[in-house]
């Protein structure tokens, strides 16, 4: 293990969010060349640190001492300028500008000459160079949105490390990337490792884990837990070092009897999936797994009426449905719960009533006039049973938190009549007690006869609640399995490679 | 739209939402009572102000207001009134009164249709629609009437909108008085009026709620064009004539009063009651200073500085609801 | 990856699905013309549209940089109709012709000031804000020219708006150097690769360290600077001001940025597209006058075909981005 002098040392960070307190006291070194990989949980407070080391936010208290010297960055730029730069999860790119103008933005270099005047050829030529230097085939002058999400994850690599960069950190990179892609990625780091460039990674795969990093520092709600050394560790050790003691009885299923199929699919193509056949029966919860751009959100939203289908079918307790739309699947009886809840589950402005009988209207209201005492005793009832935390059912929905803001959104389903639900990553940054109330509601909703179709990409929460799998990669059903058949590592090793390459 | 305070008591930020404008407007009427009471508090101007001048603005204030709701714009409304009104204008002369008014109706709601089907179907932006709806509808306006007054009509119809019922409550204020309360009514209370707040606050949770957003939008713009059409055919009966040349100043004086009244273009925010008191704002401003003997030039400029101290106070009771919050969570 | 099939789009094509289809429509228009009317393609004809467009290219140059970085600016056209006052207010009262001019750009470099400062800073609704401004520099202009047009009666004055060199109008002079100048701006510096970035993901932006809210600020002084001069040239066309000559500017000339391809969105277009947008209307105005069609048609004419325009144009924008969609994703 390279051990070079510590470049990043942090000593009792924290930092609060209003309601929260995201970070207690963490402090861990990073030395140069050297691989860190921070491991936690969803909502253990590592995109928060590391928001905090690249300068997007501001510590509240603790010191960060990097190059030697005490730092307290006031934005990205201080931060980029002293040598860190960070990938962030989500794609930060300009889709309309060329992969150089994106490489450069902020600090395009310009003509000695006449200030302000932008050197595109110098800025095209420097782009080839790293791209070139890192192995990466793109021409500079392609706009970002040509480009495929890899290949745009890529560009986000490339930029970052265009910056003269001591310590580069990468918030779950490999998220959306193609086995091939990630062992580029790989590529890329340990050349990166080797000009004495330290690396802070995030990751949820365990497997990528033992190929990249040289230690791991675990964290847990907000704290510092403990650092291993990743050759040694056994992931047995750093698993439950990551969770804790809170696990146990998580996923209690009661495997039911199956009944008639209530969701069935025919070769339905979309815009970015093909020829997927699944099936639902009354009483299952079967799950898609994949990678996150797998296609698996885009075959639920095309089933709900919301993308296109462009060819196949599928039919609906029983019923052939040609030219599915939203408010026709409800009225069937299908709900969808999207992935992206502030943007697409709930209406943040609106009270809590409000949103828990949006889905409801017609049927609570049969003569289309709203009825104020019905509509509060309704909602009043769901945050009864779902043990919404609010202090009163008028209140806006975006003033609760994640957790809370997910329950409104099952609730809102709840009171109608569906009997299909497709859930999209439902327990996506919510926290561990929240997580175990929303798997008892999906069991109870099974044991109650319905029919659930789940999107995850936590794969422990696939394994611990399906009754079946349809693993999804690059669009395609590659692998059915029963719930005898179930494992983490069987579900990954189809979801990332192809037949040819996959080595499990 | 919330119309319970959420936070169980009377707070300084609850009164300052609902209450702000109507404070406006009762401070310009007490002002204007107190300075000029034998000019402005009389019968006769007040009655002017309400039956003659606040009737048109307020009925077509409603329908931007709406689409404002919606995150869109209506640019055509202003138009819409003018090509209904001319088209309509033709038969009343001839007093066919029925089928003028049926006709400038349909012509409305064609027009807010074709809005409504470029704005939710081919996926244009509501503005860039509804100004292409108005320069079609204006031309049209103007090919048909050569670009001339079509006036003199026959009193039967003028009894429309200056007539009286009973000789007492006069036609004008009662129209805007029922479609107030139908309009307030829809949007307060009914399935309709929740689905257009729904879709204007986030399109696509409305529609994967099962909303169908699309017919929710497009019937907005119907309604706008039903609106600007009824405004058309009593204004046509007020003023005992059809003029093409009125359409721009509706359109921004509309918009000025929803804003006022509290609606918002990010969407979703606004009600039927704030855009009459935004209305009247504007109405009671005007008609105060023409009793001052300011110059009418001025009269913009303050109805700008009236909307930019509107936002000022939306803005603050947004700070101090923030701060509330804060407050509240860290107590908690 | 297979990087090859979407980077090796050859050069020309790549160009070419970078023109804003509304370039298309004003050539096709072009050819139709001079086939019916070979004087539309006349020397003199040409030098006619290039003048007659010349105000609305430079007003729209500030327009198109607001809606670059995904705002608007309502105050356009008051802001040239208060330039032109002030300016010919001054030139009567006895100032110089460019101290004057100076002193109505300063009008509009300070509503623009106002505007940011709102927007950016405090970050008010830009429809609101914007609108609010458009209120108060109507209402300035109205004041300044007490109601009434201004007769400059200065011949240097009306140099710039009738004045030729060789055969080219001055305007058309004012209105290429300021489009190159900006277009140069944009395309070629900081602080155009500031606005593209900003307008693209604010977010990503501000990430990356960009000073979003200066930007935002520079951007509606710039707005303020161009409706200023633009409201010079049209004062100095007639050599005399009309508080209400900019009125209608606003909305027509957001309607030519955003037909010009350039995006609410943000992010997407540039000054070809609206000098293209620009065009559309004066090409279609021009030919519609030599084919002897009756100006009450024209309104209406040239509504629908800018409708059709802008439909086609959304229609095959989704087209091209659904195949984008598919192409992207068998690539993978």
């Amino acid at each position: 293990m390279t051990s070079g002098d510590v470049i990043l040392r942090m000593t009792g960070i924290t930092k609060r969010f209003p309601g929260t307190l995201a970070l207690h006291n963490v402090g861990f070194d990073v030395r140069e060349g050297e691989v860190v990989v921070l491991l936690g949980e969803n909502g253990a407070g590592k995109s928060t640190l590391v928001k905090i080391i690249s300068g997007v936010y501001a510590r509240d208290e603790g010191e960060i001492i990097f190059s030697g010297e005490p730092v307290n960055f006031e934005g990205v730029q201080q931060a980029q300028k002293a040598g860190i730069s960070i990938i962030h999860q989500e794609l930060n790119l300009l889709p309309e500008r060329t992969i150089a103008q994106n490489i450069f933005v902020g600090r395009e270099p310009t003509i000695s000459w006449l200030p302000g005047v932008i050197d595109y050829r110098k800025m095209v030529a420097d782009s080839r160079e790293i791209l070139a230097d890192l192995g990466v085939d793109l021409d500079p002058g392609t706009l970002v949105k040509e480009l495929s999400i890899a290949q745009q994850q890529m560009v986000e690599v490339v930029k970052a490390l265009s910056n003269r960069t001591k310590l580069l950190i990468m918030d779950e990179p490999t998220s959306s990337l193609t086995k091939r892609e990630i062992d580029k990625l790989f590529e890329i780091i340990e050349r990166l490792k080797k000009s004495k460039t330290s690396i802070i990674y995030i990751s949820h795969r365990m497997d990528e884990i033992k190929v990249v990093g040289d230690r791991a520092v675990i964290m847990r709600d907000g704290e510092y837990i403990d650092t291993l050394d990743v050759k040694s560790m056994s992931m047995d050790e750093a698993v439950s070092k990551m969770v804790g003691r809170t696990i146990t009885h998580l996923y209690d299923r009661h495997y039911n009897q199956p009944g008639e199929e209530v969701f069935v699919s025919r070769n339905l193509t979309g815009l970015r999936f093909r020829n997927v056949n699944i099936g639902v029966r009354s009483g299952e919860i079967v799950s898609l797994a994949g990678l996150v751009g797998a296609g698996r959100t885009e075959v639920a939203k095309a089933v709900f009426g919301y993308d296109p289908i462009l060819s196949g079918s599928f039919e609906l307790f029983g019923r052939p449905i040609k030219s599915p739309s939203p408010d026709k699947c409800v009225g069937l009886g299908m709900a969808f719960l999207p992935e992206d809840r502030k943007a697409e589950g709930v209406i943040l402005k609106m009270p809590v009533r409000e949103n828990l009988v949006s889905a409801c209207l017609s049927k609570l209201f049969p003569n289309g006039i709203l009825n104020l005492a019905l509509e509060k005793q309704h909602s009043e009832r769901f945050r009864r049973e779902l043990k919404i935390v609010t202090p009163s059912v008028d209140k806006l929905v975006g003033e609760l938190s994640g957790g809370n803001q997910q329950k409104v959104v099952v609730g809102k389903w709840l009171s109608t009549d569906c009997r299909f639900f497709i859930f999209d990553e439902p327990t996506r940054g919510i926290d561990v007690g929240a997580k175990a109330e929303i798997y008892h509601l999906l069991d109870a909703l099974a044991a109650r006869g319905a029919a659930i179709l789940m999107i995850s990409s936590e794969l422990n929460e696939v394994v611990g609640l399906s009754d079946r799998v349809y693993v999804m990669r690059e669009g395609e059903v590659v692998k059915e399995f029963q719930r005898s058949e179930l494992s983490q590592t069987a579900i990954i090793s189809f979801a990332i490679a192809k037949e040819g390459d996959r080595d499990a | 739209m919330s119309e319970i305070n959420p936070d169980g008591g009377i707070s300084l930020r609850f009164l300052l939402d609902r209450y702000s404008r109507i404070m406006i407007l009762a401070i310009i009427v007490a002002f204007m009572a107190a300075t000029k009471p034998d000019a402005f508090w009389t019968m006769n101007n007040l009655s002017a102000v309400a039956f003659q001048q606040a009737p048109f603005m307020i009925l077509m204030s409603f329908g931007m207001t709406l689409a404002i709701i919606t995150k869109g714009i209506d640019k055509s409304m202003g138009s819409v009134l003018v090509l209904s009104s001319v088209i309509g204008a033709g038969f009343v002369k001839n007093g066919q009164f029925l089928a003028g008014i049926g006709l400038a109706l349909a012509v409305g709601v064609a027009c807010g249709f074709v809005s409504g089907i470029l704005i939710t179907r081919v996926g244009v932006a509501p503005f860039i629609a509804t100004y292409g709806v108005e320069w079609v509808t204006l031309g049209l306006a103007f090919v048909l009437t050569g670009n001339v007054y079509i006036y003199d009509f026959p009193q039967e119809f003028r009894e429309i909108a200056t007539g009286r019922i009973f000789g007492l409550v006069p036609n004008l204020a009662l129209i805007t008085l029922a479609i107030f309360l139908i309009l307030h009514f829809t949007m307060g209370k009914t399935i309709f009026g929740r689905k257009v707040y729904m879709v204007g606050n986030n399109f696509n949770a409305a529609t994967l709620s099962g909303v169908n957003a699309r017919k929710t939008v497009t019937m907005v713009y119907i309604v706008n064009g039903l609106l600007a059409a009824i405004t058309g055919i009593l204004y046509m009966a007020r003023l005992n004539a059809a003029d093409p040349g009125i359409s721009a100043a509706f359109t921004l004086d509309s918009i000025a009063a929803s804003l006022i009244g509290g609606t918002s273009f990010g969407g979703g925010k606004g009600s039927i009651s704030g855009t009459i008191v935004g209305a009247l704002i504007i109405v009671f401003i005007r008609n105060g200073m023409n009793i001052w003997g300011v110059h009418t030039t001025w009269q913009q400029t303050a109805v700008g500085f009236v909307i930019i101290f509107s936002i000022f106070l939306e803005a603050t009771t947004q700070k101090l609801t923030a701060f509330a919050t804060r407050r509240r969570r860290g107590g908690e | 990856m297979h990087d090859a099939s979407t980077a090796g789009k050859s050069l020309p094509a790549r160009i070419l699905s970078r023109i804003p289809g509304v370039t298309y429509g004003v050539i096709i228009l072009a050819i139709l013309f001079s086939i019916i009317r070979p004087r539309f393609m006349s020397v003199n004809n040409m030098l006619l549209i290039a003048r007659h467009s010349s105000v609305l290219l430079v007003a729209s140059i500030g327009m198109t940089m607001v809606i670059l970085v995904s705002q608007i600016d309502l105050s356009v056209g008051s802001v040239m109709s208060l330039s032109g006052v002030v300016a010919a207010y001054s030139i009567r009262s006895g100032m110089d012709i460019v101290p004057a001019m100076a002193l109505g750009i300063v009008c509009g470099l300070a509503i623009g000031a106002l505007n940011g400062m709102m927007v950016a800073v405090f970050k008010f609704d830009y429809w609101i804000a914007t609108f609010g401004t458009m209120g108060i520099g109507a209402g300035l202009a109205l004041v300044v020219a007490n109601g009434e047009t201004l007769a400059v009666g200065s011949a240097g004055f009306g140099w710039i708006g009738n004045g030729r060199i060789g055969r080219v109008y001055i305007l058309t002079y004012m209105a290429v150097f300021s489009l190159t100048a900006m277009w140069l701006v944009l395309k070629k510096t900081r602080f155009g690769y500031n606005i593209y970035s900003i307008g693209g993901s604010e977010q990503a932006a501000r990430l990356s360290g960009l000073n979003v809210v200066r930007n935002r600020i520079y951007v509606y002084v710039c707005s303020g600077f161009f409706s200023a001069v633009a409201g010079l040239m049209l004062a100095s066309m007639g050599n005399s001001a009309s508080p209400i000559a900019g009125a209608d500017y606003s909305f027509d000339v957001i309607a030519a940025v955003i037909i010009g391809g350039t995006s609410f969105d943000g992010g997407r277009g540039g000054l070809f597209g609206t000098v293209m947008g620009t065009l559309l209307v004066r090409v279609l105005a021009s030919g519609l006058n030599l084919m002897n069609i009756l100006p009450t048609w024209q309104k209406a004419i040239i509504g629908i075909v800018i409708v059709a325009i802008l439909v086609a144009d959304v229609l095959g924008e989704k087209r091209k981005r659904r195949r984008d969609a598919m192409r992207r994703y068998r690539d993978e």
